[in-house]
């Protein structure tokens, strides 16, 4: 059995820290090998930064390439025509985005993997489900991107699908109330982005006495605006079980560059990898790896990526392991508080960036 | 409303302010006029003599360039040039200063040679003025109006939106824009007055050369000494001034080269100097680094801490992307000068030289004339302003000539 199928044949989220790494250092050496031997620019970078360290001794150790690579390089590990779909990360307009090569392989790989990590707080058979988002998401080409196919990777895991909102965001509430008479006396399967969980849904349809208290919510992304507006996780949690007494409720953290990997919320509000993943905290000034307890730059593992070199990346965002195996069978690895994105970086120059609006 | 340091800001009407434009029009003086080299001279006094000068270092080199004896000096090699009998040296008129939002003393020297120059002028302030800035703008404005030459000199803040730039434009004789290529394309569209003559100064970039057998040859001391002067040309604007270098060629025909000598050298003049890379710069470093060795542009590079990355790269693998600042700069090993000239495009603007003698830097600005290059001055001097930049003497364009045939 390769690495791979060993953690994904456990119980998903029960693997401890130590026995992972042993099984993640094997898997992440042969993915390092497997894109060397198959990526011209990948083996070009392990040769050039990395003084051509393909085997590592320890998770530590493995070659890492920046997350924002994706955005200004082509980077894949299979033949083009064997492509089947590129996937963008979420970006403002202008912004440079992501783009993911993904081939089936790999695909049927993050199906299985994300469907083995829901299948711990959903239970093994599929449920009725309730999109926060608006059916048009993915009808909408311009809606197509990470939002439209978050929306739709998850609602294979959910049957009877209703959406909670309508094209322009507003509650659909005559669609959330036929589905709670339908569905809400078992156990049902929410889902949707932060910001909009919060601004379109618990904003708008608080004070109305509806009953979620059979949900099970799973709610990523945007916790930009979330800052913004001063609500941390805490009394996101707290809201939802006072108003509609749902406490069923998993944040995950996750990205486009390592589809298929959820850190998915424990009980104790820190954020748990799945068996085939790990995360690894960088101090960002010697980008060593720090001890529990202290923050600094994430850098997250995973044995899915085969199509592409992202089984190892340094993310753009700050964290702190503040949990180590904490709960046999249930949470069980690094539990990761993400404190957010890291400063953005300025530099003065000779060129000014304010000229496009200048000369209308 | 356009706010103008008279000599506080005080925000006044557009229409106010254009009338004052107009009644500038014909208040110009003669180039290198006394009571102007006064002026200038008086400013680099008090900035010189202030404590706040000390903490930046960017005014202490610009208070020792407008020194009342560089300026004569200035005065007299250009006089000497251009003086004929022929002829009559006269100002050009109003003269417009767009000095780019994040170099903060361009605005200065830009001022100055027009002022010199015997023009009057209208110059906008950078948009995001630091405390220190600040206090620079008001010792000069504080000069001006004690010479009585408040009325004269226009030093505002406008917003890029409306047509304000467009009916000062109108107005002027002479604009010189600074900031890059995007904003000199944006402005360069609004006319001056028809006679007007428009200056931009565009994206550059700029790079290193050392002779390897003279680096080789020297001590410990004199390397150092070369990575200290190395430090300043590159980290004064966090590598993103025109003349920051990006790439150090070693120039050897034996192929030796001593780059990871000097790159330890400077990174102790780093930390020395308390320079420090934002983790986020040193992230787009390696994002910056990565891509170009995936690209084959560079094949080995190595972090030295988050404010110092070197990468190495051949000659023949082109020019990779060197936009990036923050302390990246790419080693290349060439065999002979001219080699240097495969590099060069017409962006390139300064070239900072070590162990070169005068015939071989001739050879060189030989060779990369039909491509690029402004400016090839000894290492530590790559900031060093000068009337003549980007290949333009700027007095000159900044005056007029009147002839006279008998």
């Amino acid at each position: 059995m390769t690495a791979l199928q060993t953690l994904l044949s456990e119980a998903p989220y029960s693997v401890p820290a130590e026995r992972r790494s042993a099984l993640l250092l094997q898997g992440l050496n042969d993915l390092t090998a497997h894109h060397y031997a198959h990526s011209r620019q990948y083996e070009r970078i392990v040769r050039g930064a990395w003084a051509n360290r393909i085997t590592a001794e320890c998770i530590e150790d493995v070659p890492y390439l920046p997350v924002s690579l994706f955005k200004t390089t082509d980077l894949r590990s299979v033949r083009q025509e064997d492509v089947r779909m590129t996937m963008t990360s979420s970006g403002t307009t202008g912004q440079a985005v992501s783009r993911i090569a993904v081939d089936a392989e790999t695909s049927t790989l993050q199906q299985r993997a994300l469907a083995n990590s829901l299948s711990h707080v959903l239970g093994g058979k599929r449920l009725p489900m309730l999109v926060i988002d608006t059916a048009d998401v993915f009808k909408n080409p311009q809606l197509m991107s990470a939002r439209g196919a978050g929306v739709l990777g998850m609602m294979r895991f959910g049957h009877d699908h209703a959406f909670a909102l309508d094209p322009q965001l507003a509650p659909d509430i005559t669609a959330v109330r036929d589905f709670l008479d339908k569905h809400g006396s078992k156990p049902f399967f929410m889902f949707g982005f932060t910001f909009i969980v919060w601004l379109q849904f618990y904003e708008e349809l608080k004070g109305l006495g509806l009953d979620f208290s059979n949900g099970i919510l799973i709610h990523s992304g945007g916790w930009k605006k979330m800052v913004e507006r001063a609500i941390g996780n805490e009394e996101f949690r707290a809201k939802f079980l006072q108003e509609f007494g749902l406490r069923h409720i998993h944040n995950f953290y996750g990205m486009v560059e390592q589809l298929g990997s959820i850190f998915l919320e424990g009980a104790d509000g820190l954020l748990y990898p799945p068996n085939f993943s790990d995360v690894l905290i960088r101090c960002p000034e010697t980008w060593r790896v720090l001890p529990y307890g202290e923050m600094g730059i994430i850098q997250v593992v995973s044995l899915l990526p085969r199509s592409y070199p992202g089984h190892s990346l340094l993310t753009e965002d700050l964290g702190v392991i503040e949990a180590v195996d904490p709960e046999p069978r249930r949470w069980m690895g690094h539990g990761v508080r993400v404190v957010g994105r890291m400063k953005r970086a300025e530099l003065r120059g000779c060129s000014d960036v304010v000229a496009t609006s200048m000369a209308a | 409303m356009i706010r103008v340091w008279s000599p506080t800001p005080q925000l006044i009407a557009v229409d106010a302010f254009l009338a004052q434009v107009d009644a500038m029009e014909q208040e110009g003086v003669a180039p290198f006029d006394s009571a102007r080299l006064e002026l200038i001279g008086e400013v680099s006094r008090r900035i010189l003599a202030d404590p706040m000068a000390r903490t930046q270092p960017q005014f202490v080199a610009l208070g020792y360039w407008m020194r009342r004896s560089a300026l004569s000096r200035m005065k007299i090699e250009w006089l000497e040039r251009h003086a004929s009998q022929d002829e009559v040296l006269v100002s050009r008129g109003v003269a417009l200063h767009l000095p780019p939002t994040n170099v903060d003393t361009i605005f200065v020297y830009s001022w100055v040679l027009s002022f010199l120059a015997g023009n009057t002028n209208i110059v906008r302030l950078p948009s995001e003025r630091s405390e220190a800035v600040e206090w620079l703008i008001s010792v000069i404005i504080a000069a001006v109006y004690e010479a009585g030459m408040g009325q004269q000199h226009l030093f505002c803040a406008f917003d890029h939106t409306g047509d304000i730039l467009a009916d000062i434009s109108r107005r002027c004789d002479l604009r010189l824009i600074w900031g890059g290529d995007a904003k000199v394309d944006a402005v360069s569209r609004l006319p001056l007055r028809p006679d007007g003559l428009s200056i931009g100064f565009p994206d550059r970039t700029s790079a290193t050369m050392i002779a390897s057998a003279a680096y080789l040859a020297g001590d410990s001391s004199s390397r150092d000494a070369l990575a200290v002067a190395l430090f300043n040309d590159v980290f004064w604007f966090d590598q993103m001034g025109c003349g920051s270098p990006r790439v150090v060629f070693w120039v050897d025909p034996e192929g030796r080269e001593g780059m990871a000598d000097l790159a330890e050298r400077l990174s102790q003049v780093i930390s020395q100097r308390g320079y420090v890379g934002e983790p986020a710069t040193a992230i787009a470093k390696m994002v910056a680094v990565y891509g170009m060795l995936a690209d084959g542009k560079v094949h080995r590079s190595e972090h030295y801490s988050n404010a110092l990355d070197i990468a190495y790269a051949d000659i023949q693998d082109g020019q990779g992307s060197t936009k990036q600042g923050g302390g990246f700069l790419t080693s290349v090993t060439v065999g002979d000068v001219a080699d240097i000239a495969t590099w060069v495009r017409r962006d390139m603007q300064t070239i900072t030289h070590y162990g070169f003698d005068h015939a071989e830097l001739l050879r060189l600005a030989e060779n990369i004339g039909s491509q690029g290059g402004y400016r090839l001055v000894p290492i530590g001097q790559a900031l060093m302003f000068d009337e003549t930049w980007d290949g333009i003497p700027l007095i000159t364009h900044m005056t007029r000539r009147i002839v006279v045939r008998v």
